[in-house]
């Protein structure tokens, strides 16, 4: 197959519990202290976490946000991610918190766009259709 | 051009198979539509959208449309994908840090 495939996945150990990592997941304070690609800039977190949520994380002028499709604390988030600066569609990101024997493995899998959801494939849809009437 | 108009466009099975195919070489359009059981204009329609999204030129000379496949989308499709995987992997590097740095 030639096209491509826009999923992949990231594979991290950390030495601490499921529950500290799921929280730098979900508290903005502890969220704000590594989402941003950079120091400088004020950050600032609002989740509301439960399944049909918002989030949004604004870095300055940059902005990012989504809505829960997945809440399991502490050992699984499901969110939709879209940049506010493009138009690309969102994307969906999991994220799978499991204790193992040397810490706690974080599994993140960011899913293609439009892949198997309806949903995501209306999303697009509704893109595809602005553009042409805009 | 727009990630999402050519995702959009790879949704329907038979364009992305007709990309595919694209991506082996040009094709005249009744080359494309031949393994698929349906009307001549039911794939040009196809390969309209395509066109639209940017996957593929279609040129005509004299009474044969010949499709071909443009380099661009791959590249794109190739470049936003490094840029999220970037995203992920240093705000995973970051989470270690911070979670290091605060302590248990």
């Amino acid at each position: 197959m030639t096209v491509p495939d826009l999923s992949f996945t990231l594979d991290r150990t950390y030495a601490a519990s499921a529950d500290r990592i799921y929280a730098y997941f979900t508290d903005p304070d502890l969220m704000a202290r590594w989402f941003c690609p950079n120091p400088e800039l004020p950050t600032t977190c609002a989740l509301d976490v439960r399944p049909g949520g918002a989030w949004r994380v604004v870095m300055g002028d940059w902005v990012v946000g989504g809505s829960y499709l997945q809440v399991e604390p502490p050992h699984r988030l499901v969110f939709t991610f879209d940049w506010e600066h493009d138009t690309d569609g969102p994307t969906t990101v999991t994220v799978d918190i499991t204790p193992v024997a040397d810490g706690t493995r974080l599994v993140l899998a960011h899913e293609e766009l439009g892949g198997s959801g309806h949903e995501e494939g209306w999303a697009l849809s509704f893109v595809r259709l602005d553009q042409q009437l805009g | 051009m727009t990630i999402a108009l050519l995702c959009a466009a790879l949704g329907d099975p038979t364009r992305a198979d007709m990309v595919d195919r694209l991506a082996r070489g040009p094709a005249s359009l009744s080359e494309l539509a031949a393994p698929y059981p349906m009307t001549l204009t039911a794939a040009r329609k196809h390969v309209g959208v395509l066109v639209d999204a940017g996957w593929v030129d279609r040129r005509k000379s004299g009474r044969v449309v010949t499709c071909r496949l443009r380099p661009e989308p791959l590249g794109e499709l190739e470049g936003w994908l490094s840029d999220r995987r970037a995203f992920w992997s240093s705000a995973l590097d970051r989470l270690g840090s911070a979670l290091e740095r605060d302590g248990s």
